[in-house]
């Protein structure tokens, strides 16, 4: 019975976890071993990114030797880097069908069938791994991310407790537990995971934007700010985090600022639909009815169905004597899902303007 | 050397500065005339200031045109500021009295209340109550309960006004414009209740006889109407005679529907008068009776929207201090009532103004948590008594008097009189746009929660709606005409209450425009009964539940002369879900048919129920007919020869509208009678 070393290459948990092939130890082989040595080969050529010389190797270690099943599994995943899902969940296929308990197959089908759109078959397949192997953390991380994705926040949560006690270490799963305790409203357990999140792993830096935002909620409009402070220093060309930025500085009344936040996201980003309206929305609270207008304009033009920015309108209109104007734009507002629109209309005279 | 020829210079800058200068030779003998002219001005201004009680408005001018000969003089500086305080335009004596104050801070023992007036009325709150503070006399001595008790009123207002003038009501005040001002005084607008006729006051130069009141100098008051088509109000025309005399004639009060106007007459100390419409001439105003007038001066008055009841401003004895706000019953044989405490207070009410929707009430108050002189106040009634009377609130109030408000149905627009720089000259008319509470922007924004994901997920950051108050009444509105000829009619159109089967109220058409108006308060579930002598009666009903937002209802009516073959929908028959059970709603159209039928005895009638489309047509045609019979059972129930009746279900077979939509399919679902014999 020959003993194989498997080793694994996890190139970072973060997003290639898929990137993960199985390489034999050349030196515990027997001499006339040809499909094992082209499947190392092919393993050294996926390493150096080498893809389609990778495929050959595989293809003719299968020849060779055709319940392979590592030769089955490595190919698919570099089918996957070459983005050819359907190929590689075949290959998972095969490899699965040969090895039935290897949980990483099910996980690597999982990420393909996902990155095909079959979210329901991917979670099947994570669900799969982690009853193949209860204590793979990636699995239950994805298959977390995807319930996250359904709005099924309670058993996202679930899931990123699973992964956490499988790697305690996981930077990506603390964060994205607490993106879920923040859509349950448990504001102070995911303060405390983004902060961890950030711990384990300082370059995270959407965690500092999402633990702002959580902080904000919270109603602590200061630690929100210094949030986007400490991010707005580290990464200064991040459209999103401006406005975001003037959205707490809005809340927190401080209307100018907000203004200036929105401008500097509409600089880096001229198409920010959501800083033109945005902004609108500041001048609205500076009294500078006509710039809102304007703003609240250019954001219907770059969206047209944009709701948000038919309400800001028409505030701004009202104010500025256009009562026609603003009744169109509320009814608009409404027409497009704001229900509030409809009553500001029908209090504000429209219809006998 | 030069460092003391600055501060020689600096010295001296200051005390010319600081210093009262007189109306003497020593200081003008360069110009000996202009001073005899300043001196003369003077000594005209101080006969009318001097006056008891002083005649300010006629000192003013003359006092100017020396101020402005020497506009350093203390003394008339102050004089101007006091003058002023007691004009139309008071926030210009502040400068005046700084002025005052700065040449000489002890020129006049009142320069820190006065002062304090002025800080006031130009709504700087807190310098104000430092100045009052100031003006305070030393407590015990003789006579200063009354000042002190004034000092302390005015604190508390200057407190009001800091309050309210920090959360400033949503309002766009407007100059209702040259159609409507003059360059002279303008005031006490009053209104129908949808806003389609304005009445007012003016002093302006074409009044009736064309004299001015020896008095006050002004022409005598006469009253004006204009009309609005779309947004624009059509040029005031005078009402002339015999509403307008040659004395005073003022408008205190207009139904909502326009067709009756209470007007005030300067005699008997005062007293309120009564105008009715006919076709388009008002008639002469008479006097409202010995319930209303007293000996004292009853100066503002409004109708409640059933036309029954009035309430009125009076400061006759009996009141809780100075003018108290009273109602009576027109037809009722009671005594007016004191609305008491909770309305009423120590000081003065004024401008009382009734809401259409039967239960808010408008008015002016100088108690309360008024910022200064009248403030107006709004107040519900409920469940058997008035709300705390609530503050309309900064910038529609203000430190000065506000007062004779009136409010369009719909709640949306106010009107009111008031002194203001960019007025047309005078008291101007000034309509008010309610805005209602702030409306919340809308911000959008996203973050990207996942962190192996890259697509942002997006949020709207939405603030909570505000609840917005809107008038719970609906305006019924249209022209009354004969059917056949669409000549207009003079018809009476009752107000009935369905549940308690009685008239609530009941008004006419204008004889001329056949036009009517009535006010349908939320809460009752009502019938509109429109006859008029020689023709069919014709019933509408509207349900307004409790709540039900305010709405203006246009709906003309033709009425029908009584032919055979003529058919009148009864729209207040009610029967029960699916069943042929007459509702007790129905008790009202149910005897006025039997009224018809007693009164005309020929009179044949066929009875039919009809249906929408909706549901098995044999079913439909079979429901009807039940009801129809239910109808007849009950007239001959009550001794209708049953020989003159027949009924007839015809289910969904007569529509008189197509079924496509929920409102044809509700003017499908109908009992009506048709004219067999007569």
């Amino acid at each position: 019975m020959l003993r194989i070393y498997i080793l694994f290459i996890l190139a970072g948990i973060a997003g290639t976890t898929h990137a993960q092939v199985d390489t034999v130890r050349a030196s515990t082989l027997p001499p006339a071993q040809l499909a094992e040595k082209l499947y190392n080969s092919g393993v050294t050529k996926y390493n150096s990114k080498s893809y389609q010389a990778a495929i050959q190797d595989f293809d003719k270690a299968l020849a060779a030797r055709p319940d392979f099943a590592k030769a089955y599994y490595n190919r698919a995943t570099t089918r996957y880097e070459l983005k050819e899902y359907s190929q590689a969940v075949q290959d998972y296929d095969a490899a699965i069908r040969l090895e039935p308990t290897g949980h990483t197959s099910y996980f690597g089908r999982g990420q393909a069938r996902e990155a095909m759109g079959q979210r329901t078959e991917a979670e099947q397949d994570y669900t799969k791994a982690t009853e193949t192997k209860a204590d793979f953390a990636p699995a239950w991380y994805y298959r977390g991310a995807l319930r996250f994705e359904k709005g099924e926040y309670q058993a996202a949560k679930s899931d990123f407790d699973q992964a956490l006690k499988a790697d305690p270490n996981y930077a990506y799963a603390y964060h994205d537990r607490a993106s879920a305790q923040r859509q349950l409203s448990n504001f102070t357990a995911a303060i405390q995971d983004y902060t961890k999140a950030l711990t384990l792993q300082p370059d995270l830096l959407p965690a500092l934007l999402n633990r702002a935002a959580t902080r904000r909620r919270a109603g602590d409009l200061k630690g929100a700010i210094a949030d986007y402070n400490d991010y707005l220093t580290k990464k200064t060309d991040n459209a999103i985090a401006y406005s975001n930025r003037g959205s707490a500085r809005y809340e927190a009344a401080d209307y100018r600022g907000a203004a200036e936040d929105f401008s500097k996201a509409l600089s880096l980003n001229a198409s920010y639909t959501f800083a033109w309206n945005n902004r609108a929305a500041a001048y609205l609270k500076l009294e500078d009815y006509k710039k809102a207008v304007a703003d609240a304009s250019k954001a219907i033009s770059l969206n047209p169905q944009y709701a948000e920015a038919y309400l800001n309108r028409g505030h701004a209109r009202e104010m500025i004597r256009d009562a026609g104007g603003a009744c169109q734009d509320w009814r608009k507002a409404a027409e497009l899902g704001l229900e509030a629109a409809s009553s500001y209309a029908a209090n504000s005279g429209c219809g006998s303007e | 050397m030069y460092k003391l020829f600055l501060f020689a210079i600096l010295l001296f800058a200051q005390a010319a500065h600081a210093q009262s200068v007189e109306f003497s030779k020593d200081r003008f003998g360069d110009n000996k005339e202009g001073l005899k002219a300043a001196l003369r001005e003077m000594k005209e201004g101080d006969g009318s200031y001097d006056m008891d009680p002083p005649r300010y408005e006629q000192a003013l001018p003359h006092y100017l045109a020396a101020q402005k000969f020497n506009p350093d003089n203390a003394e008339l500086n102050l004089k101007i500021g006091d003058c002023y305080l007691h004009s139309g335009f008071k926030p210009r004596a502040l400068s005046y009295l700084q002025k005052s104050y700065k040449l000489s801070p002890d020129a006049d023992p009142r320069i820190h209340y006065l002062l304090g007036r002025g800080l006031h009325l130009n709504g700087k709150w807190q310098e104000a109550i430092a100045e009052y503070k100031a003006a305070q006399p030393a407590s015990g001595g003789k006579n200063t309960a009354p000042i002190l008790a004034d000092i302390r009123k005015k604190i508390t207002e200057c407190e009001n006004g800091q309050k309210m003038s920090k959360k400033p009501v949503r309002a766009f005040i407007d100059n209702a414009g040259p159609s409507i001002n003059s360059p002279y005084a303008d005031y006490s607008p009053v209104i129908s209740a949808d806003e389609s006729v304005l009445m007012f006051t003016s002093r302006r130069d074409n009044s009736t006889g064309e004299q001015t009141d020896p008095e006050t100098g002004g022409f005598f008051e006469d009253i004006y109407q204009s009309t609005r088509t779309g947004q624009k109000w059509a040029a005031a025309r005078n009402l002339k005679a015999p509403v307008n005399t040659d004395g005073h004639d003022a408008t205190v009060g207009l139904a909502p529907d326009g067709q009756r106007m209470l007007v005030y007459v300067e005699d008997n100390g005062g007293d309120l008068h009564e105008a009715n419409l006919r076709g388009a001439e008002w008639r002469k105003p008479q006097r409202l009776g010995a319930r209303i007038n007293s000996k004292g001066h009853e100066s503002s008055a409004a109708y409640t929207p059933d036309g029954r009841s009035l309430y009125f401003v009076s400061d006759k004895e009996g009141g809780l201090g100075s003018r108290d706000i009273y109602k009576v019953e027109l037809e009722g044989r009671g005594p007016a009532l004191n609305l008491g405490s909770t309305i009423n207070t120590p000081y003065g009410e004024e401008g009382v103004f009734l809401h259409p929707d039967g239960k808010t009430m408008y008015f002016s108050s100088e108690g309360h948590n008024s910022m200064g002189g009248y403030d107006i106040f709004k107040s519900v009634f409920e469940n058997g008594k008035w709300s705390a009377p609530e503050n309309l609130g900064w910038p529609i109030n203000t430190p000065d008097d506000d007062v004779f408000f009136v409010i369009s149905a719909s709640g949306r627009h106010g009107y009111y009189s008031s002194f203001r720089e960019e007025g047309l000259g005078g008291k101007d008319i000034y309509q008010i746009t309610f805005l209602g509470p702030e409306k919340p922007p809308i911000l959008s924004q996203e973050d990207q929660l996942l962190a192996s994901r890259i697509q942002p997920i997006k949020e709207t950051m939405l603030a909570p709606p505000v609840p917005i108050a809107t008038a719970q009444v609906t305006i019924l509105k249209g022209v009354v005409t004969d059917d056949v000829t669409k000549q207009p009619l003079e018809a009476t159109i009752e107000v009935i209450d369905n549940q308690r089967n009685e008239v609530i109220a009941s008004f006419l058409a204008n004889a001329q425009s056949g036009r009517y108006l009535v006010s349908l308060p939320s809460g009752v579930n009502y019938g509109i009964v429109v006859r008029q002598e020689g023709y069919l009666f014709h019933s509408e009903n509207f349900d307004l539940p409790a709540g039900a937002a305010y709405s203006e209802v246009i709906k003309d009516i033709g009425l029908k002369k009584l032919d055979v073959g003529v058919k009148v929908v009864l729209n207040n028959i009610f029967f029960d879900f699916d069943k042929a059970t007459l509702r007790r709603e129905s008790t009202s159209e149910l005897e006025r048919l039997q009224k018809l039928l007693t009164e005309a005895p020929a009179l044949r009638l066929e009875i039919s129920g009809h249906t929408d489309n909706v549901g098995q047509s044999a079913y439909n045609k079979d429901l009807s007919q039940r009801r129809a019979k239910a109808v007849v059972d009950y007239l001959v129930g009550k001794g209708i020869d049953k020989a003159r009746l027949t009924f007839a279900g015809y289910g969904d077979a007569q529509p008189v509208a197509p079924n496509g939509t929920k409102a044809g399919r509700q003017l499908n679902r109908r009992t009506e009678f048709k004219v067999t014999g007569k």
